[in-house]
């Protein structure tokens, strides 16, 4: 392949030489060394050690780029950002006040382990994964009233912290249909892309190969030609995704079911005479069709000229079954480094190769050694995710302050300090839960599924409003203004905003008399820290100057709740 | 025929000069090895403007060509569900006919069916597009297909033609949104970033969601939430400062204005005489926006469309350049005669009054209105009495904006199973739509992993539309 010549080409000389034409834009670029200093990955060697090899090969690449690390994290800062992305919400006013006052030096361990253990973590990591995997309208079909079983099938493996190799290939091999098993739920929201877009998703979420572009024609960024992505498709063009029809009433159900056929080739659309593709492996040799070539007769299909599927000969291979083998196997090179790289950057604010689905040849990543690392630890300890969400999150580098130092705020891949991000929509919607307690007052004679219910459909409003759109990268501020109009005068949230009696500022209202005190909580519940003196001072001498009156509680908490610390994870 | 599912560049690698993106970058050919050690900075530099492609590719940096479009909006009146094209703009005879009587129109040898009346009445403002033809007859598909130019890929997202006319056609003075949807969400920027997408206005009875002050707010309690918020993200902004907290401060500043714009009433249209409500077929407001008006679920959609329609007019009046409007339910796999007389006889009267509407007010020259939806339907009717989804032959109509009205283009076949003269494709209808407005369909936007896209997908003018 291509990729080897790319490799030789490597050579220190060809890089002193090309740097010397001094390209404008690399004066601080420095050449990858290879990843020669990987620490050894052992199995069931403490988190907290492999965090601290990690951090020292994060360190070694600040002294490279002259960086300057930020401070750790206060307390507060921790505790806010690592219950946001272990568990989606912000912390309580309760579980801010105990941390903050607990003086274990080991707290900061302990408190990610506790979180790892929450029920949130499950609830979270569902959402999440059920947002990257299912998007497109299909998602809607399958969540429905008849989501019932992706969700749960979602939410158990995480809860029962499934091997991420076994979760996939679950995912991918999965069969029956959508109402007995959850794991169905990614093919079927591909059934109208069909094969091609089974191939593309499988090759960029789970191998994080971006292999569509061969799709029409020879890839022109990378070596990818179309012969390796149809080979791709062609383990995929025996699976069919049909809605199962009601016996009865010879009605769509809708409920799914996944069908593999016995036969089916894979054609290049509009070739003539089509041409047959055999299945084959990333970079791996193709592998010839039991059954033999399909018959010419069956290539003409002068109606549909576009169309890829091929009868051929059956042979009863199970492909898809191969795929999802080969896949989730340890040798295959891309699948543990794409899930490390993808949960480093969804902790840290970036990965080390960016874009995260995207860990061509041709896109190194910034710290190879700290990447390979992770990798092994990974696959060493059984594809363990609470595992790798431990090790990060006890590395010096995810818990650095987001206040960046002299040196650094330009530092977008290096993690020289902590990172200043959107609030996801389940982030946004559970927040606001808590400060409202919305759900408190929906919880006021209701019956639990119809308050799960009303629950769903808000949040689907705020995955429609809050979420960003494929791609939104960098460090702008990417909010719309629909979204700032829902914090400032959305009726409901508003409503939750007030003093009431089931509402969070009204129960702070209620327990507290001092007007400091109050403060102190309010602080503590929508922001997860106390105020400092200069807060305290200030919106002291507000609140007396308006009598000390429930409107201006309702003020104060309003601006808490619009504020930048609010709205960001940092 | 264009590629399926594909929206790669095909052009040639280019010689560049100055700083390029990594892709770009292996285009060359040359250096392979040594762009490894640059790509990473690369990326992250070009990654901070995602928006603007880089500069010094000729590609990119090749100023617009001149387009000399008249129109400054579009008005886009949305089938949802895949409107029966031989029941409104392309009738036919003999054994696929259907049962809607067919009535002559002021464009010579071109009929509509009786329900579409009100629209032969001012077809000599029309243009209609008989020979518009795709390959997607899958719902959500070919929705996205004729929003953006481009079949769905799966891992990139194109923007909608109204996103791209919002950014296109930014005017920092209007505090308006510049891309409006009523009552459909319609399709977002993509990969230009969410500020580009619709504004969605759920119900074109009452204002638009979150826009007035909450219960017990008024104007200065608001201002003194603002102070305390000025308070409170001062010491934040000090200490984390750049883009993220000045953009969120931005944001909230230009949500203020918009709260507090007298443009705002725009969206109001209960402003409008009773007439002029009746003209664009709402009734007398009961169905609208009310759960139990007792309105049949047809009639409610009318009225919602009527007011749809209604409110566009009124925000095109105020500068808004992109206004979509859905009237839905076109998806008529039973009873297709039936209920595709029901739409027409709501379409018809509120398309036709707002040409005349915009006509009156001399705003039709600088207004393109467009009806489209995402496929045409099966010449043969089914057992159900229905028709089934047929992207191979369908109708786009057109009035304004400096469309040549009272004219056809195109031609189906008698049976309506084929395009038979002059097929026009979706990349070429979304190429048509930016000429109208001056916008060049030819440019070249840059996505986040730097694949190179052009805004019409390669569509081509379609020939004679434009005066």
């Amino acid at each position: 392949m291509k990729r080897t010549t790319l490799f030789a080409l490597s050579s220190a000389t060809a890089l002193a030489a090309f740097i010397a034409l001094s390209w404008p834009q690399t004066s601080t670029a420095e050449p990858k060394k290879p990843a020669a200093n990987v620490p050894k990955a052992k199995k069931g060697s403490p988190e907290t050690e492999v965090a601290s090899q990690l951090d020292a090969l994060v360190a070694a690449e600040w002294a490279t780029q002259k960086l300057d690390a930020s401070d750790l994290s206060d307390d507060s800062e921790f505790l806010r950002r690592a219950t946001l992305d272990i568990t989606g919400q912000i912390p309580t006013a309760d579980d801010a006040r105990a941390f903050l006052m607990n003086n274990d030096p080991d707290k900061r361990r302990k408190k990610i382990d506790e979180l790892l253990e929450s029920p949130l973590y499950a609830e979270h990591w569902a959402f999440t994964w059920s947002q990257r995997l299912l998007s497109g309208s299909k998602l809607l079909q399958v969540a429905g009233d008849r989501g019932g079983a992706y969700k749960q099938w979602f939410r158990e493996s995480f809860a029962s912290n499934k091997p991420y190799n076994k979760f996939v290939h679950e995912i991918v091999s999965a069969e029956g249909d959508s109402d007995s098993n959850g794991a169905t739920a990614w093919l079927v929201s591909l059934q109208d892309a069909g094969e091609a877009g089974m191939a593309a998703s499988a090759s960029r979420n789970f191998l994080g190969v971006q292999i569509q572009c061969a799709q029409c024609h020879d890839s022109k960024v990378s070596d990818w030609k179309q012969p390796d992505f149809w080979g791709m498709a062609a383990f995929f063009v025996r699976t069919k995704v049909r809605r199962i029809i009601d016996p009865e009433t010879k009605m769509p159900k809708g409920a799914f079911e996944i069908i593999d056929m016995p036969r089916g080739e894979v054609a290049i659309p509009e070739t003539d005479p089509p041409k047959v593709v055999d299945p084959r492996f990333l970079e791996e040799k193709p592998i010839p069709r039991a059954g033999g070539t399909p018959r010419s007769k069956e290539f003409k299909n002068p109606k549909n000229p576009e169309r890829t599927f091929i009868g051929g000969p059956a042979d009863g291979v199970e492909r898809r079954q191969d795929f999802a083998k080969w896949l989730t196997a340890d040798d295959n090179k891309w699948f543990g480094k794409n899930a490390a790289n993808w949960y480093w950057g969804h902790f840290l604010g970036a990965g080390f190769v960016e874009p995260l689905d995207d860990l061509d040849i041709t896109n190194p990543p910034s710290n190879p050694a700290a990447l390979d690392y992770l990798t092994a630890d990974f696959k060493a300890n059984g594809y363990d995710l609470k595992r790798m969400i431990r090790t990060i999150c006890n590395t010096k580098a995810y818990q650095l302050s987001s206040k960046p130092s002299a040196t650094n705020a330009k530092d977008d891949r290096y993690y020289s300090h902590g990172k200043l991000e959107h609030l996801t929509p389940d982030q946004t919607f559970y927040s606001l839960m808590a400060v409202t307690g919305l759900e408190n007052s929906l919880a006021r004679g209701m019956d639990r599924d119809r308050v799960e219910m009303l629950k769903a459909r808000f949040l689907a409003g705020f995955v429609f409003l809050f979420g960003n759109d494929e791609g939104e990268t960098g460090d702008a501020f990417n909010g719309t203004i629909p979204q700032a109009l829902v914090y400032m005068n959305n009726p409901q949230i508003q409503a939750g905003l007030k003093v009431g009696p089931s509402t969070t500022l009204g129960k702070i209202l209620q327990k507290y008399e001092a007007v400091d005190a109050r403060l102190d909580e309010m602080y503590l519940s929508v922001l997860g820290r106390f105020p400092t003196d200069t807060e305290k001072k200030y919106f002291t001498s507000v609140i007396n100057k308006y009598q000390n009156s429930k409107l201006i509680y309702e003020d104060v908490y309003w601006a808490l709740v619009n504020s930048s610390e609010f709205q960001f994870n940092h | 025929m264009e590629p399926r599912n594909c929206d790669c560049d095909d052009q040639k690698p280019e010689i560049v000069t100055g700083p390029i993106h990594r892709r770009d970058f292996f285009k060359l050919g040359v250096g392979g090895a040594l762009s490894l050690a640059l790509a990473s900075r690369m990326t992250s530099s070009l990654f901070a403007d995602d928006k603007k492609p880089a500069k010094g590719n000729e590609k990119y940096d090749k100023p617009p060509a001149q387009v000399t479009g008249k129109a400054k909006s579009v008005i886009l009146l949305w089938m949802d569900g895949g409107p029966s094209q031989m029941d409104t703009w392309d009738p036919k005879s003999g054994i696929n006919g259907g049962s809607l009587k067919r009535i002559k129109t002021k464009i010579e040898g071109c009929e509509f069916t009786e329900p579409m009346a009100p629209l032969a009445e001012v077809s000599d403002k029309l243009a209609v597009i008989r020979s518009m033809t795709s390959r997607e007859g899958n719902h959500q598909r070919a929705r996205y297909y004729l929003h953006t130019g481009y079949p769905p890929t799966g891992t990139l997202k194109h923007p909608s033609v109204g996103s791209v006319t919002a950014l296109k056609k930014q005017n920092p003075d209007l505090d308006l949104p510049h891309f409006v949807s009523v009552n459909n969400p319609s399709f977002g920027a993509g990969f230009l970033g969410v500020s580009y997408g619709p504004f969605v206005v759920q119900d074109p009875s009452r204002p638009p969601d979150n826009v007035a002050y909450a219960a017990g707010i008024d104007a200065e309690r608001f201002d003194r939430r603002m102070k305390l918020l000025d308070k409170v993200d001062g010491a934040f902004a000090a200490s984390r400062g750049g883009l993220m907290t000045e953009g969120k401060d931005a944001i909230y500043e230009k949500s203020l204005k918009l709260m507090r714009s007298p443009l705002l009433k725009a969206f109001d249209i209960s402003e409008e005489g009773e007439s002029v409500k009746k003209a664009y077929g709402i009734d007398d407001g009961v169905g609208i926006g009310s759960k139990n008006g007792g309105a049949a679920k047809q009639g409610q959609r009318g009225d919602k469309f009527g007011a749809g329609a209604l409110m566009a007019r009124r925000l095109v009046e105020v500068g808004v350049p992109f206004v979509e409007c859905t009237l839905g339910g076109w998806d008529t796999h039973q009873d297709n005669f039936g209920r595709v007389a029901g739409l027409a006889g709501s379409l018809a009267p509120a398309y036709a009054a707002l040409i005349k509407d915009l006509e009156d007010r001399k705003l039709l020259d600088s207004t393109l209105v467009l009806c489209m939806g995402e496929f045409g339907r099966t010449p043969r009717i089914n057992p159900n009495d229905g028709r089934d989804h047929f992207p191979g032959c369908f109708s786009v109509a057109m009035a304004g904006g400096g469309v040549k009205g009272g004219q056809m283009i195109g031609a189906t076949a008698d049976d309506g199973m084929t395009v038979a003269k002059s097929p026009w494709t979706v990349p070429d209808l979304i190429a048509t739509i930016c000429t109208a407005m001056g916008i060049d369909h030819t440019e070249w936007f840059q996505t986040p992993v730097g694949r190179p896209i052009q805004i019409s997908n390669k569509g081509k003018l379609i020939e004679g539309l434009l005066a």
